[in-house]
C-alpha cells in the first residue's frame, strides 16, 4: 500500500477546506468571527470581543455584562439583577446598547442610585437563571430580581415533552448520552466552521421545518413552565430580594402568521424543531398569560414587556433578539415601571405583596 | 463514535494514515488495525473493552484447547464452557432483566411477593455480534473445520475489526482469518470502490433512513393516536425502508471501511423486499445472521433431514431465537414467531412456485407484493415500543381515517427510497462505474459535497438502529 492511493482522501479534504475558504471570506465581509481567519475586521463584535471598554464586565471579578461596580453595596443603592439569556447578554453589540445597561444608564439619569447587574448569559433557561441567582445572589445582594426569559424554556420544555418517547431510537440515545462525555474537541471544531454555520442555517433548519410540528404545547407545557417561574420567584425571595416578572416580547405575533418572514422561521428551526411557528407564538402567548396569572397569585409586579414591544420587526434582528432600538425601547418599558413603584412598594414587593402599577 | 458522526471523520483518515506507514511491517499492521478497533470500541464505553478482550481471550484459549484435545467429550464440554462463557455474558448484559421482570411479574401473578434483584449495566455495543462471531469460531473448530488461529494478535483483530464490529456483517474464522494471512489488497482501485459503497452506505442511511425516521416514522410510533390511518399505514411503510436503509447502510459503509483496507467482508443484504417468498427474504436480509442462524442452530436441531413436522418446529425455534437476538422484549419474540410461522406454512411449498416464476411475469409481482406486504406487518411488530403500542397502532390502521400531516419532503424520500429498491442492479453497477472513471479530484469535489449536504440533513447524527442489537 502507498500513500498515494489515499490521494483521493487527500483531494476531499483539499475540496472542504476551499469551500471552508470561500464561505469565510463571504461570512468576513458580514462582520462575522471564522475559524482561519479569526475575528473580522469590522462589525459591532470584534469591539466586545476585544474587550471593549473596560468599564464593563465581565471580569474574573465581575461575572456580570454591566457597569462595573464594586460587590459591597454601597447606602442608598438600589440593586437590579437582570436573569435572562442571550436577548440581555447579547454579545453582537456593545455592552452600551443593551437593555441592562441602558436601564442603568436611564435610571441613574433620573437621579436614582441603581446599580443594574446583567445576569445573563447566552444558552440560560429559568432553571440556570435560578442556578446564577443561588451561586452569586448572596454575594451581590441585589434588592430586585426581574427575569426575561421564555424563547430558550419553551425550546427546552418542547423538547422534553416531544422527544421523550421515540422508541428504539430513544433508548440508544439515552444510552449514548448516558456514556457520553463532554462534546469533543471534533465537534467543536465542525461547529466553529462556515460550512457548519451555512449548512445549519441553510439545510437543517428547513428539514426540520418539515417534521410533523406541535401546535402548543398543551396544558402539561404551561404547568412546566410555571413551576419553573416559581422556583425563580423562590430563589430570588430565599436571597432576600423581590423579583419582578415580565412578559416575553417576540418580533412576530398571531397576527402575522399568514404571513411569517421564512428567515425568521428557518431561525427557529436550526436548533431542531418540535413547534411549528403557529405553535411558538401561541406558547409564548400562553406561558406569557400564565406569567400574568402568577404574578397576580404570589403578588409579584409585573412588568409588560410583551404589550409595549411585540409586534414590531424594526425592534428585532430574529425573532427574540433585539436591535439597539430594540433594547431601547425594553430599557424604556422597564424604567418606566420602576419609575412608577412609589418608594413604600419597594418594601411591600420585598414582602411579597403586589403593588398596583 | 458512529460512522456517521464527525468524530469518524477525523478518526478514519488518522487511522488509515498509520495504517498505510505500518502496512508493509505485517505484526505493526495488525497493531494498528487492533489499535484502531478498540479506540473506536471505547469511544463508545471504555469500560466494556474489557469485556471484548476477555471474549476474546476465553475464545482463543478454548480454540487452542479444542485443536490440542482428541478426546471427544472432553472437547464437547470445552465446546459448553465456551457457548456457556459467550452465551453468559449475553444473558446478563442483555437478558437477565428481561427475564427477572417476566418471572417478577408471574410471580406476582401467583400471588407470591419475591423480588428479584435488577442490575443498571447499560448493554455493550455490539454484544450480540461478536459473541456471535467468537462462538462460530470455536464451534467450527469443534466441528473439525480447519480455521485454528495459534497468533494472538491476529484472533484478537479477527473479533475487534473496527468497520464491523458493533454491527456486523458477522464474518465467520474461514472468511476473514485467512486474509490476515495475506498482505491485504490494497490498491487504488479498491480503495475508490470502497470510498463509493462508504458514501452509498452514507447515503442511505443519512439521507434517506434518518428523513425518514425524523419526518414521520418516530412521531407516528410515539402517538398513533394523533395521526390518521393513512398516515400510520405509510409511517409503516416508510419504517420498512427506515431499517432497510439504516442497517444495509451500515452494511455498506463497514464493508467499504474494510475495503479500503484491504479486506474483503461479505454482503449483507441483497433488495430483500424484492422477494418473492419469505423463505427467500432471509436469504437476501441480513444474509450474515440468516446463514448463522442456519448453520449453527437450525442445522444443530436436525435441520431438514428429519420428519417435516419436526423441520416446522426447527424453523419456529430458529425464528423465535432469532427474533430474542434482537432484543429483549416480547415484541421481538413475537416477531420472530411470526416469522417462524411464516417459514413453517411455506415449508414444503418450495418447489410448487419456482416454475410457474420464469412463465408468468405477473405472478412473479405478485408474489413479490404480497410477500413485501407480509415483510411490512412483521416490521410493526418489530417497531413498537411493547405489545399494547402494537394494538394501538393496529387500531389506529383501521379507525382513524384519512388525511396526512406529513410534509412533501417525506414523500419525497419515500419515493426516492422506493425507486432506489427497485432500480436494476446493471443500471446502478453502469452509474458507478461511469462515475469511478471520472477524474479523483472530480470524484472528490463529489464526495465533499456530499459530506456537506449530510451533515446538513442530519445534525443529531442519530445511532444506527441496528447498534442497540
Amino acid at each position: 500500500m502507498k500513500l498515494a492511493y489515499l490521494k483521493i482522501v487527500i483531494w476531499i479534504s483539499v475540496s472542504l477546506v476551499a469551500v471552508e475558504l470561500a464561505l469565510e471570506v463571504r461570512a468576513m465581509s458580514r462582520g462575522w468571527d471564522t475559524l482561519f481567519f479569526g475575528s473580522a475586521i469590522v462589525g459591532e463584535r470584534v469591539i466586545q470581543k476585544a474587550g471593549g471598554s473596560s468599564e464593563f464586565g465581565p471580569t474574573p471579578s465581575f461575572p456580570f455584562r454591566s457597569r462595573i461596580v464594586p460587590i459591597t453595596k454601597s447606602s442608598g443603592d438600589q440593586r437590579y439583577w437582570i436573569a435572562s439569556s442571550s436577548h440581555a447578554e447579547d454579545s453582537y453589540l456593545q455592552p452600551t446598547a443593551i437593555f441592562p445597561v441602558v436601564l442603568d444608564r436611564t435610571l441613574n439619569e433620573e437621579g436614582l442610585s441603581a446599580v443594574v447587574l446583567n445576569a445573563s448569559r447566552a444558552g440560560n433557561d429559568i432553571s440556570a437563571n435560578v442556578e446564577d441567582l443561588k451561586r452569586w445572589g448572596p454575594q451581590w445582594n441585589p434588592d430586585y430580581v426581574i427575569l426575561y426569559q421564555m424563547s430558550l424554556t419553551v425550546g427546552s420544555i418542547s423538547k422534553k415533552l416531544f422527544s421523550g418517547n421515540r422508541g428504539q431510537k430513544a433508548s440508544l440515545n439515552a444510552q449514548a448520552e448516558k456514556t457520553a462525555g463532554p462534546v469533543s474537541w471534533v465537534n467543536k471544531l465542525v461547529e466553529s466552521t462556515t460550512i457548519y454555520a451555512n449548512v445549519k442555517g441553510q439545510i437543517a433548519a428547513r428539514v426540520e421545518a418539515s417534521r410533523v410540528l406541535a401546535n402548543d404545547l398543551g396544558i402539561q407545557g404551561e404547568q412546566e413552565y410555571a413551576e419553573l417561574v416559581h422556583q425563580f420567584i423562590r430563589a430570588a425571595r430565599g436571597i432576600g430580594a423581590a423579583p419582578i416578572l415580565t412578559t416575553f416580547a417576540t418580533s412576530h405575533t398571531r397576527q402575522h402568521l399568514g404571513k411569517f418572514p421564512e428567515e425568521i422561521a428557518l431561525l427557529l428551526f436550526r436548533n431542531g424543531a418540535f413547534l411549528s411557528v403557529e405553535g411558538w407564538v401561541r406558547s409564548i402567548e400562553r406561558f406569557n398569560e400564565v406569567t400574568r396569572q402568577i404574578a397576580g397569585q404570589e403578588g409579584v409586579m409585573l412588568i409588560d414587556v410583551a404589550s409595549e414591544v411585540s409586534g414590531q420587526p424594526e425592534y428585532f434582528r430574529d425573532f427574540v433578539h433585539f436591535t439597539p432600538e430594540g433594547h431601547k425601547a425594553v430599557a424604556r418599558t422597564i424604567k418606566a415601571a420602576l419609575m412608577r413603584m412609589e418608594p413604600r412598594e419597594v418594601s411591600i414587593v420585598a414582602q411579597g405583596q403586589r403593588p398596583s402599577l | 463514535m458512529t460512522f456517521n458522526s464527525t468524530e469518524f471523520l477525523f478518526f478514519f483518515p488518522v487511522i488509515l494514515t498509520f495504517y498505510a506507514l505500518a502496512f508493509h511491517r505485517g505484526r505493526w499492521r495488525e497493531g494498528v488495525l487492533l489499535v484502531a478497533s478498540y479506540l473506536f470500541y471505547m469511544s463508545w464505553n471504555w469500560r466494556y473493552a474489557g469485556l471484548l478482550l476477555l471474549s476474546t481471550a476465553v475464545d482463543y484459549s478454548v480454540g487452542r484447547l479444542i485443536v490440542q484435545e482428541s478426546r471427544p467429550i472432553v472437547r464437547k464440554t470445552i465446546l459448553i464452557v465456551s457457548l456457556c462463557s459467550n452465551l453468559g455474558m449475553l444473558c446478563i448484559f442483555k437478558y437477565y432483566n428481561f427475564f427477572v421482570e417476566l418471572v417478577g411479574g408471574q410471580t406476582a401473578a401467583l400471588g407470591l411477593n419475591i423480588s428479584f434483584l435488577k442490575h443498571e449495566l447499560l448493554l455493550p455495543v455490539g454484544i450480540s455480534f461478536y459473541t456471535f462471531q467468537t462462538m462460530s469460531y470455536t464451534i467450527d473448530l469443534y466441528r473439525g473445520e480447519k480455521v485454528f488461529e495459534k497468533d494472538f494478535l491476529k484472533f484478537a483483530v479477527f473479533v475487534a475489526f473496527f468497520p464491523q464490529l458493533v454491527a456486523g456483517p458477522i464474518v465467520r474464522a474461514k472468511q476473514f482469518l485467512p486474509q490476515l494471512h495475506q498482505v491485504p489488497d490494497v490498491t487504488c482501485q479498491r480503495v475508490q470502490d470502497g470510498l463509493l459503497l462508504v458514501f452509498r452506505g452514507l447515503f442511505k442511511k443519512v439521507v434517506i433512513a434518518d428523513l425518514l425516521g425524523l419526518l414521520a416514522v418516530d412521531k407516528a410510533f410515539a402517538n398513533p393516536g394523533a395521526f390518521s390511518s393513512w398516515d400510520l399505514l405509510i409511517a409503516l411503510y416508510a419504517y420498512t425502508f427506515q431499517i432497510y436503509n439504516d442497517f444495509s447502510g451500515y452494511s455498506d459503509i463497514a464493508i467499504g471501511l474494510a475495503r479500503i483496507l484491504g479486506f474483503d467482508l461479505p454482503q449483507n443484504f441483497n433488495r430483500p423486499y424484492l422477494s418473492q417468498s419469505v423463505r427467500e427474504f432471509w436469504t437476501r436480509w441480513h444474509i450474515s445472521l440468516s446463514t448463522w442462524l442456519r448453520d449453527y442452530l437450525y442445522i444443530s436441531l436436525g435441520g431438514n433431514r428429519v420428519p417435516l413436522w419436526r423441520v416446522r418446529v426447527n424453523l419456529m425455534i430458529t425464528m423465535l431465537l432469532g427474533g430474542l437476538w434482537h432484543g429483549a422484549a416480547l415484541h421481538f419474540i413475537a416477531w420472530g414467531a411470526y416469522h417462524g410461522f411464516l417459514l413453517m406454512m411455506g415449508k414444503g411449498k418450495e418447489g410448487k412456485s419456482s416454475k410457474s416464476e420464469h412463465v408468468w411475469g405477473a405472478s412473479v409481482l405478485g408474489r413479490q407484493v404480497v410477500c413485501f406486504h407480509l415483510i411490512v406487518f412483521g416490521w410493526l411488530l418489530f417497531r413498537v415500543q411493547d405489545l399494547p403500542n402494537f394494538v394501538h397502532y393496529t387500531e389506529g390502521l383501521i379507525k382513524n381515517g384519512l388525511g396526512t400531516q406529513f410534509h412533501e419532503l417525506f414523500y419525497a424520500v419515500l419515493g426516492l427510497a422506493i425507486a432506489l429498491h427497485v432500480i436494476p442492479l446493471t443500471r446502478w453497477a453502469a452509474m458507478e462505474k461511469r462515475f469511478l472513471q471520472l477524474p479523483v479530484p472530480a470524484q472528490a469535489v463529489a464526495y465533499a459535497l456530499l459530506l456537506i449536504m449530510f451533515c446538513g440533513f442530519t445534525l443529531e447524527a442519530p445511532s444506527f438502529i441496528y447498534f442497540q442489537f
